[in-house]
């Protein structure tokens, strides 16, 4: 997982336990450090860009059990039930229609322009193939897992696990931060000055004003967008946001989605599987789960939830 | 999320515009000098139609109840037309060229219009003051005529007793109704746009290391 890892600290978050403690920036960069070192553990562990990780391990025998680091075991179970809960529209095993789109490994979606080969539509038969619930097997004792029998991917849920985990190693020290990973973060206490963190919602389009800015405090922000990550498969322009009923990329009629929540991993969850909701649907699944969603559509236009409205700080409503 | 600000024109029926004016009873003829009067009445309404729509800042509508005097041949009755306005309805103010001109323009606007309103009323007062002077003209003309009358049924002079004029019947003319000026009430111009504030991060931007 190639993301780039920003963790803020207001200084008068660290405080040094007596004279002879560490400063508090020394404080600020030790507890900074801790949240790396986690992010580096669930990329080398979940990411599927590199074929000798554990996941990668897993997904080149899905039917059988591996023993696999405690980082990847959350992942999967933490997974499980994501699928569960977003009744099957998240779904890991959407790994074999990325990788039939050409997107098998780490693209150059910076450059704007990603061309990839693409492979004979797999999409409708590949997807009746992965009917039914995903029920990977899971052995805490041991952890243990056995993904099968389709080999998974857990990038987004992974980013969301390692903000959240980040997230709970700094507050053993700090009382306000701001952990961000490409673009998914959690926000704890006052950001520096006083006051909510301020947080910009991207403009679709990609220019510098934003589309919004919400006042966010000890809640995470997390957006699905597909602004970035898309390229031409065999000349058809694609994303990454693969609609498991599919096969194909979802989401018609929506740019991205982003959603205000308590947890990293869960506002990652939802995120997706609203905007795979379409902008037909949107709304209604965000009113029914009670979320603070708001959703860019592919016309320019935008909405949000009323719980999401209680966070806008500009423009003014 | 910034939308382009306009007034909406709002010309909904419960705007107090003041009625128009009667027209006399098609059954009763007018004078020709009346009618010529009429005409120049007209006339003068079309010129200051033409003069209103070329204002940009200004929509103005004859008041309808300017047309009601009528003129006698010799009566030296005031042939300036005077021109009744009413004050721009709500919403048809000029509008807000962008978010950010502000608040000094919204205010300027407000008080244009209100100038506007003011110099309506002022013109307004002189139709008035002007019809109820053309119809004290009528009344004392309407007096003479009928001292001629009598004088020469009593025989008069003599020498132009036999061209005693015809007695001229003055049709009654409608009553000037009072004109009622609507109340305007300022436009309400929203704030202008402020700039983004500065943030202390950015969602969505998700950035890939190669």
């Amino acid at each position: 997982m190639a993301t780039r890892v920003t963790v803020k600290v207001p200084l008068h978050s660290a405080v040094p336990a007596g004279p002879a403690a560490p400063s508090a920036a020394d404080l600020a960069a030790e507890a900074a450090q801790d949240a790396f070192d986690i992010f580096a553990e669930v990329d080398r562990t979940c990411t599927r860009f590199d074929p000798g990780s554990a996941l990668m391990r897993s997904n080149s025998h899905p039917d059988e059990w591996h023993r696999v680091p405690d980082a990847l075991y959350q992942a999967i179970a933490q997974a499980r039930h994501a699928h569960e809960l977003t009744g099957g529209l998240f779904d890991p095993r959407v790994l074999r229609h990325l990788v039939d789109l050409g997107y098998d490994r780490t693209l150059a979606f910076g450059s704007g322009r990603v061309c990839t080969p693409a492979r004979p539509d797999a999409g409708p038969q590949a997807a009746s193939a992965a009917k039914g619930a995903w029920q990977p097997g899971l052995r805490a004792a041991t952890s243990e897992v056995r993904i099968g029998p389709q080999p998974v991917d857990l990038g987004g849920i992974g980013k969301g696990l390692a903000v959240r985990w980040a997230a709970r190693a700094l507050s053993q020290r700090l009382s306000s931060y701001l952990v961000e990973a490409g673009g998914d973060m959690y926000c704890s206490g006052d950001a520096p000055g006083g006051g909510p963190w301020l947080v910009a919602v991207e403009s679709p389009s990609g220019t510098a004003e934003p589309l919004c800015v919400l006042a966010v405090r000890d809640r995470a922000v997390t957006t699905s967008s597909v602004r970035l990550r898309r390229w031409r498969a065999g000349g058809r322009l694609v994303h990454h946001l693969i609609d498991p009923r599919t096969g194909r990329p979802g989401g018609e009629g929506l740019v991205s989605v982003t959603v205000v929540g308590e947890d990293p991993a869960l506002c990652e969850v939802w995120s997706k599987a609203l905007f795979l909701h379409g902008a037909a649907g949107v709304r209604a699944e965000a009113g029914r789960q009670g979320l603070a969603a708001l959703w860019v559509l592919a016309d320019g236009g935008a909405a949000m939830t009323p719980q999401m409205k209680e966070h806008l700080h500009w423009p003014l409503p | 999320m910034t939308t382009d600000q306009r007034l909406a024109v709002d010309h909904g029926a419960g705007a107090a515009v003041p009625n128009a004016a009667e027209a006399p009873p098609a059954d009763e003829l007018l004078p020709d000098e009346a009618l010529q009067w009429l005409d120049q009445v007209a006339q003068h309404r079309a010129k200051a139609s033409r003069g209103q729509l070329r204002s940009r800042a200004r929509r103005r509508m004859l008041a309808p109840a300017l047309v009601a005097a009528a003129v006698l041949g010799t009566a030296a009755l005031a042939d300036k037309f005077v021109q009744g306005s009413l004050p721009v309805p709500v919403g048809s103010a000029a509008p807000t060229t962008a978010p950010s001109s502000a608040p000094a323009g919204s205010t300027g606007s407000a008080a244009a219009l209100q100038a506007s309103v003011k110099a309506d009323t002022k013109a307004l007062s002189g139709v008035a003051r002007a019809l109820a002077a053309d119809k004290q003209a009528i009344a004392a003309l309407a007096r003479s005529q009928a001292q001629l009358a009598a004088a020469a049924a009593r025989g008069g002079d003599g020498g132009d007793a036999g061209a005693a004029p015809a007695p001229i019947s003055l049709p009654s003319l409608p009553s000037v109704p009072s004109v009622q000026l609507p109340s305007v009430a300022v436009p309400n111009v929203a704030a202008p746009a402020t700039p983004a504030p500065a943030v202390h991060a950015t969602t969505g931007a998700s950035v890939v290391l190669p």
